[in-house]
């Protein structure tokens, strides 16, 4: 038996099945929100919850248990023991969690054997609930196939955590990036912002890059029927000395910036579906360029949100909005400065983890072979999505609260199809900021809301799939 | 791309590396105006020359100031004037100069931008671009001083030269003059007056970038390939084999996409604003295609795989040259990989606001660029490195590693010459036959 042969049916599925696990990462997302939907005072429970820092989501183990039953349906059907092994976590919907701890693939892959084998210090998920392994595993008679030690073995050898935790990253970093437009046209519309730059001409024939053009097009629709976005609205407001000709570069780069961010977040996902061509895979650096290039583009878009969010804190850049975004009792009530500041100092954090010296292959002095980086590119990406989601979710915060700042004086102005969406859902979880309160409370429940997708889904659902 | 003779037609649709390489190289290429590219231009055209009559929109750079200037209006009297002055504020190269052949390659690359007729210049200008190109000259433009979001300073440099400026420096047969000097003596109009919006569209790009960018891509293929052929050549051992393949192939995917980013750059309406037709007259749209991320980002992949590529002729060389004699060229070829390895870092991920905050995001990728020429520059040391390494071992075949004199040379046969003078010949070797350029002269 060829272990790396192409079937055609795999090759004909890839696509489909890597947009099936990210539905299935959107629906892990939407699980962990209906737990915390439950919680007696919504607004603060994120706040209050205990730090999980180190496990990651449910769905990584999901999408690896997935990519392990595939392997084995594809090349080693007669191994139905093994088969009925996974057959039954699937149908116990018990699901390995996983950690980002920097250990070699090996460990990796045993901490994922031992969380089913109920190892104390391990996890698992159970209906996407995190609990001890040891309390949910001991007593399962099906995990009595770990025992042997040649089952134990193959399945280490046979289970694909990096190409789960690619998939994973790819699927969140498509919602960050619907996310960032979301972000981008709430601030648009705040500083009353200048249209012309999502023109589809300047995209379409200009520089016609596909991230591009979606991302025009995304803009385009968030703020379809806007009446902040105009010359009228600016006159009315009175922030401008005159026709605002053009916005800067991190408002009005966006379709060339966000676009360059997708189009690496495209190749990221041929990549991926070309891997899913195998099953097993037959690894390959590649992965690691790609993972890499996508980590690169991330901090840039990182970089171009907290910069909007400076702009939004000074009445000079943001065309006449309060400084600081607060207008009652300025001077006693402080307002967004180190909350904007907070965005830079995560900013900076993702600077410091971008590629660096080392590529995806490297001779090891120790071991005397050459080494793969790719489980370091996927666990270092897993690190940035959580500090990029920060950075947004600081967006997100101040720029509801400068289109409501700016809403108080235009109030008969509409507001975009998508933004007002957007709007209301951050408005279900986080009131107008009138007076000094506690910022980290505010920012924690932003950020959930960016993390469990909230805000897409409130957008999408009014006015449809973004790019 | 239609090449008939040495004529190349440009269109702005389909301008290949290859092309720009082949004309960067041969004098003898004539690059000319596609007939039908020109009637474009020229109706574009119309509609500025419109807006200077009358009821004109605010048109950024037609009848505003630039930058954080761009709510000063701007009388249609003053266009000419204007014009020709505002390159010298923004000319502001400072260091050594550019490598001619990349300056002059970016005349041919705007000349291209400007041709897909979105940018309303004259097809007299886009004519005038490549008349100066034809006639082999080059801006003579010094390094530091742009950030990539469009190529401000390096560009404004050329409309000077394009336009004959007072000021304006070119390099031609090899000598640093006046363009106007230059002008006479290629027989081309001294001077050029670059009218409303011209001196912005021949500036608000990131085509010097492009033009490095063009360079870059085809050095780093050529000695990627280089170390291929060498190394299949050796019969000495090559360790881990089944990885270095994988590693290869890779490698490989990864420079074919880059390559393919670079190469769409070349056709893509780089400046602002853009005219697009609506009917009988034009829109004018006001926003950032001066901008070039992908190809920031894509350089910065490039000094990876350049690092990791590195790191494998490294162990070649350790493996199988690690003995007395060769101290001085293993000590040369870790120097080499240190550096590359060093600039295996992301420019794209660094941003400082400049010009007041108007530009409040700048992604670098001119800087880039810069790095990514770096890591070619240290390559072709370790490649050098490893030619003579190869050379020297009588274990291997000499005639098919390099040309007899070469060899004589790196030989025991001729012991005069010093490590250092051998080394900078093995490194024009490879220049000339890889058609490898530096950044800088």
């Amino acid at each position: 038996m060829t272990i790396h042969s192409k079937s055609n049916d795999l090759l004909a599925t890839s696509n489909v099945l890597l947009e099936s696990y990210v539905a299935l990462v959107s629906a892990d997302q939407n699980r962990a929100h209906g737990i915390f939907s439950t919680f007696e005072s919504q607004t603060h429970a994120k706040y209050d919850q205990q730090s999980t820092n180190n496990i990651l989501p449910a769905s990584i183990g999901e999408i690896a248990l997935s990519l392990l039953d595939r392997t084995y349906k594809s090349q080693f059907a007669s191994d139905t023991v093994a088969r009925d092994f996974i057959r039954s976590l699937m149908d116990h919907n018990i699901v390995p969690a996983l950690t980002i701890n920097p250990v070699t693939n090996a460990i990796a892959r045993q901490a994922f054997v031992e969380s089913l084998q109920g190892t104390p210090n391990r996890y698992v998920y159970v209906n996407g609930v995190l609990q001890p392994s040891q309390s949910v595993m001991i007593g399962m008679d099906f995990i009595n196939f770990l025992q042997n030690e040649s089952n134990l073995i193959a399945i280490e050898e046979r289970i694909d955590l990096n190409l789960a935790k690619m998939i994973y990253t790819y699927a969140v970093s498509k919602t960050l990036l619907k996310t960032a437009d979301i972000c981008t046209s709430m601030t648009l519309e705040a500083i009353r912002g200048e249209t012309s730059a999502f023109d589809s001409r300047l995209h379409e024939l200009g520089r016609p890059y596909p991230g591009q053009i979606a991302t025009a097009r995304n803009i385009r629709r968030l703020i379809e029927q806007s009446e902040l976005t105009t010359e009228e609205a600016r006159i009315a407001f009175g922030g401008d000395a005159g026709p605002r000709c053009q916005d800067a570069i991190s408002i009005r780069a966006v379709p060339q910036t966000h676009g360059a961010v997708r189009d690496a977040h495209a190749w990221l996902g041929e990549v991926i579906s070309g891997e899913l061509e195998f099953a097993p895979r037959k690894a390959s650096p590649i992965t690691g360029y790609a993972v890499d290039l996508l980590a690169i583009a991330l901090i840039d878009l990182g970089s171009m949100s907290e910069r909007r969010t400076a702009r939004l804190l000074d009445s000079k850049t943001s065309y006449g909005l309060p400084m600081n975004l607060m207008d009652e009792n300025p001077g006693f009530n402080h307002g967004f400065p180190v909350i904007q500041a907070a965005a830079s100092a995560i900013l900076a954090e993702m600077k410091l983890k971008a590629p660096k010296g080392y590529g995806q292959s490297r001779f090891n002095q120790i071991t005397g072979q050459y080494n793969s980086f790719e489980l370091e590119s996927c666990n270092r990406l897993l690190e940035l999505l959580p500090l990029l989601r920060k950075i947004l979710a600081i967006e997100a915060y101040m720029s509801a609260q400068a289109m409501d700042l700016c809403k108080k004086k235009l109030t008969g102005n509409a507001v975009g199809l998508g933004t007002r969406s957007a709007l209301s859902k951050i408005r279900e979880y986080i009131s107008l900021v009138r007076e000094n309160r506690f910022a980290s409370k505010d920012m924690a429940v932003a950020e959930m809301i960016v993390e469990y997708g909230l805000l897409v889904r409130a957008v999408e659902d009014n006015i449809g799939q973004l790019d | 791309m239609t090449m008939t003779n040495a004529f190349l037609s440009i269109n702005g649709y389909n301008l290949t590396n290859r092309d720009v390489i082949n004309a960067a190289f041969h004098n003898n290429v004539v690059a000319v105006l596609d007939p039908a590219a020109e009637v474009a231009c020229a109706a574009s055209r119309k509609q500025v020359d419109l807006w200077l009559q009358t009821d004109a929109p605010v048109v950024y750079g037609v009848n505003t100031g630039l930058g954080n200037l761009k709510d000063t209006m701007l009388s249609p009297s003053e266009h000419i004037a204007w014009n020709s002055t505002i390159p010298y504020p923004h000319a502001v190269g400072m260091g050594n100069f550019i490598n001619p052949i990349i300056t002059r390659t970016a005349l041919l690359i705007r000349a291209n931008v400007l041709s897909r007729s979105y940018s309303g210049v004259r097809p007299a200008l886009i004519h005038r671009i490549l008349e100066v190109f034809n006639a082999g000259i080059s801006p003579a433009i010094r390094e530091l001083g742009s950030t990539g979001l469009s190529d401000l300073g390096p560009m404004a440099h050329c409309a000077m030269v394009v336009s004959g400026m007072e000021g304006a420096r070119v390099f031609y047969k090899d000598r640093l003059i006046s363009a106007s000097e230059c002008f006479e003596m290629a027989g081309l109009a001294t001077t050029f007056t670059l009218e409303c919006k011209e001196v912005l569209s021949m500036m608000n790009g990131s085509t010097m970038t492009q033009a490095a960018a063009v360079h870059c891509i085809q050095a780093a293929q050529a000695l990627l390939k280089y170390q291929d052929e060498l190394l299949a050549l050796s019969t000495l051992q090559n360790p881990e084999l089944g990885v270095v393949v994988d590693l290869n192939i890779a490698i490989s995917r990864t420079l074919l996409k880059i390559t393919q980013t670079i190469e769409f750059e070349n056709n893509v309406s780089c400046d602002n604003p853009l005219l697009f037709q609506n009917g009988l007259s034009y829109d004018v749209a006001m926003g950032c295609n001066c901008s070039n991320t992908q190809v920031g980002y894509d350089l910065d992949l490039l000094c990876i795989i350049l690092s990791d590529k590195a790191a494998l002729a490294v162990e070649f060389v350790k493996s199988n040259y690690t003995c007395e004699g060769n101290e001085e060229w293993l000590a040369i070829a870790s120097n080499a990989a240190w550096h590359i390895h060093q600039n295996a870092q992301s420019a794209s991920v660094d941003s400082i606001p400049t010009k007041a905050g108007q530009e409040d995001h700048v992604e670098f990728s001119y800087g880039a660029v810069r790095k990514a020429f770096s890591s070619v520059e240290h390559y072709k040391t370790l490649m050098a490195c490893l030619l003579i390494l190869l050379t020297k071992d009588h274990r291997q075949e000499q005639s098919v590693l390099a040309d007899a004199a070469l060899s004589k040379m790196i030989g025991a046969e001729d012991n005069r010459v010093g490590t250092e003078q051998t080394l900078r010949t093995v490194s024009h070797h490879l220049d000339t036959t890889l058609s490898i350029v530096s950044f800088t002269i």
